[in-house]
Order: C-alpha cells, then structure tokens, then sequence
C-alpha cells in the first residue's frame, strides 16, 4: 500500500488527526505526511484545521472512500442461490451454479420463483389521476348500485386502484358503498354534468 | 495494459479511482464510457463526477456532445499527484493503473 493510501486510510473515519501523532504513527516523516495532506488539502480531499496542525477527511471524499464497489468484473456475485438442485420423480441432480425446482411436468426457477414472490408481497403502488375519478363517477351517473368486479371490468381499474377510488370518493362523499355487497352508487344528490 | 491491471485483482480506493476518472476524463468522455473505462456502475460513476464537479477538478459539456471533462485544476491534480508518487516512491499507485 502507498503511503497515500495509508494517510487515507486512518483520515476514513472523518476524526480529526494530529499531523505529528499521524506522522509517529505512519511511520513516515513530517515532511512527507506535509506534502501529502498539503496535496490532498489543495484539491478539497481532506481539511486542515486552521492551528495548521490537524487534518481530518473532506465528508463528500469520505463517503466515496467508504463506497462498496466490485473490486473486479471477476468478484461480482451473482444474485441467484449457489446450490442448485433439481427435484424430481425420477432424478435428482445437484450443482453449484443456480437453483431449479422440478416437480413433475412443471419446471420453475427458484431464483425467479423469489422474484415473483418479492413482487406479491409488495404490490405496486397504485397511483390515483383526476381522469380516474371522472371516469368512474360518469359511470355511476345513473344512481344505480354497481358492483364492484363490474366497474373494475367496464373501467379497466385493479381491484386495487378501484379500493382507493371507492376511499376518495367516500372522503368527499360522493358515493354511497355497500361494503357487504362489494357494490356503490353515486349519493342522489351529486349531479355529474355530460 | 491499463485496463487489464484493473481487472486483475487489485482493490481500488477512492483516490485511485478518481484519479482514474480525472485521467478518463483528460480529452472528454460521455458517462457511459467512463462507466466502462472505470469499471463503475453508474451510481457510483454518478457519485464521484458529482463530487469531481463540486470540487471543480472535472466538468461537465453539453454542447456538442455531452461528455465530462478534466478542468485545468484537475489536470494540475494529476500533474502533481504524479510529482507526489515519484517522490514518495509510491510504485503502488500508478496512474497508468487506474487508467484506461
């Protein structure tokens, strides 16, 4: 390691240092630890204090130096399980590169199994437009009780997307639900012009 | 040679790889090309330039095309990082390592 790198690497913790301390403890003179950290002071990487006798690392260079980044294109790690195993009536195989799942005719990833896992349990956040609302009340102009699956299927809505229509349409009382029935209709007294 | 001895094992510290970028960055260098001489991803990629620029060591053209660039005082850095290794003997930190 360079003697750079070793002045780097104890400035990484953010401490302020004593130059001399710093110098005892490098093992590097005075003189060199000075036209290092006048160097490095020069171009924003550490700060001097101003007694001129203390260092500690500039915080934006101290969060690059704390940065995990692959060492090589060689170490990246690949994201799928290592263990592969395949299960099945007839055979079982085990390797070291990826994980399958074989369970008579039907064949499934493990890996793609946990992303689509990852994907149900956390749903996609449904995100409620102006255009969403109008649709909906034009089509609960006629006062009628609709259910719930039917306006998601005239409207083109996720079941999901259609709960948060039914909340901001209650908030401002729009519309009157009928939770037990899954059904709503548009309040009597609300008129939605053509 | 460059590129190969970045590949070959040897970790990296920040130094190293902004010295790296300011040295990608000498004649231009649009962000996706420096992500590939670095050997970055461009979150990190986006992290150093952003830190380059703030420090007034790397810029950034639009016009032509867009590419960042070493400034004067990045290239002085580079100058005398250069200086600095010599005289410190630092044979460890070479610039032709970091670089393409």
């Amino acid at each position: 390691m360079s003697t750079i790198n070793e002045v780097l690497d104890v400035l990484a913790d953010g401490n302020w240092h004593n130059l001399t301390e710093l110098s005892k403890t490098l093992k590097i003179s005075f003189e060199e630890l000075d036209s290092i950290v006048h160097f490095l002071s020069r171009y924003g990487f550490v700060e001097v204090g101003d007694d001129l006798i203390k260092v500690k690392m500039d915080t934006g260079f101290k969060q690059l130096m704390t940065e995990e980044f692959p060492e090589t294109q060689e170490e990246i790690k690949p994201k799928t399980p290592m263990l592969m195993t395949i299960k099945g009536e007839f055979q079982t195989i085990e390797s070291t590169e990826t994980e399958i799942v074989v369970t008579g005719r039907s064949l499934e990833i493990e890996s793609m199994k946990k992303e689509k896992e990852e994907k149900e349990e956390k749903p996609k956040e449904e995100i409620i437009n102006v255009s969403d609302v109008l649709n909906t009340l034009r089509f609960l102009v006629d006062n009628e009780w609709h259910r719930y699956d039917e306006i998601t299927s005239k409207l083109g809505l996720t079941a999901e997307k259609l709960l948060k229509l039914i909340q901001v349409l209650k908030e401002n009382d729009l519309v009157v639900v009928h939770d037990k029935f899954g059904m709503l209709r548009l309040r009597q007294e609300v008129k939605i012009k053509p | 040679m460059g590129r190969d001895t970045m590949l070959n094992g040897k970790r990296r510290n920040a130094m190293e790889i902004t010295v790296g970028v300011l040295e990608e960055a000498r004649n231009g260098i649009n962000k996706t090309r420096l992500v590939y001489r670095t050997n970055l991803n461009f979150l990190l990629i986006q992290k150093y330039t952003d830190f380059l620029q703030q420090k007034g060591l790397i810029e950034f053209v639009s016009e032509p095309q867009p590419v960042y660039r070493t400034t004067q005082k990045g290239i002085e850095l580079l100058d005398e990082f250069s200086k600095i290794k010599q005289i410190l003997g630092a044979n460890d930190l070479s610039i032709d390592e970091v670089s393409g």
